[in-house]
């Protein structure tokens, strides 16, 4: 998705992406980031401690760690609430 | 909550899909009658039946002014499709598969916010270019009534090219209408996710605090 997301958007993407452990170039292709942005994101969502960094055979694997489900959580709930509590649009 | 939503979802989805899809099909038919009017103009030169030189500028113009706003109206409605692609295959191969994950659907609906924050600008411009479609065609609608009036008491009787002029000229008439209801839907969903996006926007802080808590 090459559209326009704000980092919120972005972090939630990786969040649930990174259930599983993936490597840097999965996410990156995966969230449609390009290295440096990638960095960041990840950079950013590792130092606050929602993504843990496992090393398996000299590749490192990212994996959102159980602080990351309040985020994600709380991230569904709005966005859902959007079209549960929001305004309806039909033709 | 889920399975309501993703019906709700659906419902939109599709009916702003179709929405635009008529959008499509009217532009064409604008491009269409704009040209029509631009051939026809030059056919009567070429007949050596020149209309009156005001008769033809209007005319040129008129199909110019049509040929460009179908032009635009179809380029608009086919951009904004394009960017709905994704959102629809993943729609329709989802929901014939069973229960739809609470992820799954929260990624359909971010994926809806950022196409409507990219589109924005362009979906408001749709909702200008349907109503100077209509009125593009309300004023063929009513040229032809006009037409019609004109040339009926110089015809013997109502010949076949005054009962053309007077069908086209509801038809005409008619398309302009509803594609000015067009632009009215438009606007409603434009309303509908500014109002979306304000409310994302406002959801914001607490997403902040989430993720700067420790």
């Amino acid at each position: 998705m090459a559209e326009r997301r704000t980092s919120y958007e972005i972090y939630w993407e990786i969040l649930v992406y990174c259930r599983t452990p993936r490597t840097f170039t999965a996410i990156i292709g995966r969230c449609d980031l390009n290295s440096k942005t990638g960095q960041e994101y990840l950079g950013f969502l590792a130092g606050r401690g929602f993504l843990a960094v496992k090393s398996d055979s000299g590749r490192s694997t990212y994996i959102a760690t159980d602080r990351a489900a309040g985020y994600t959580a709380l991230f569904t709930q709005l966005y859902q609430g959007l079209f549960d509590k929001g305004p309806a649009f039909r033709v | 909550m889920t399975d309501h939503t993703v019906q709700q979802f659906g419902k939109e989805l599709r009916s702003f899909v179709v929405l635009i899809l008529l959008n499509m099909a009217f532009g064409a038919l604008a491009l269409a009658f704009g040209m029509q009017i631009i051939i026809t103009t030059f056919l009567h030169y070429a007949a050596g039946a020149p209309p009156s030189p005001v008769i033809s500028t209007v005319r040129i113009l008129t199909g110019i002014t049509g040929t460009c706003i179908g032009f635009f109206w179809v380029l608009v409605s086919a951009k904004i499709l394009r960017g709905l692609r994704g959102i629809r295959h993943e729609y329709r191969d989802s929901t014939g598969a069973g229960p739809v994950p609470a992820e799954t659907l929260t990624g359909w609906i971010v994926a809806m916010v950022a196409h409507y924050r990219a589109n924005r600008t362009l979906i408001w411009r749709m909702t200008f270019i349907s109503i100077a479609g209509g009125i593009f065609f309300l004023a063929l609608g009513i040229a032809n009534l006009v037409q019609g009036i004109l040339a009926f008491p110089a015809a013997a009787g109502p010949g076949f090219d005054v009962i053309a002029i007077f069908g086209a000229a509801p038809l005409n008439a008619g398309i302009g209408l509803v594609t000015i209801s067009f632009a009215v839907r438009f606007r409603r969903y434009a309303g509908t996710w500014d109002v979306r996006l304000k409310l994302a926007g406002e959801g914001e802080e607490s997403l902040k605090e989430a993720l700067e808590s420790r």
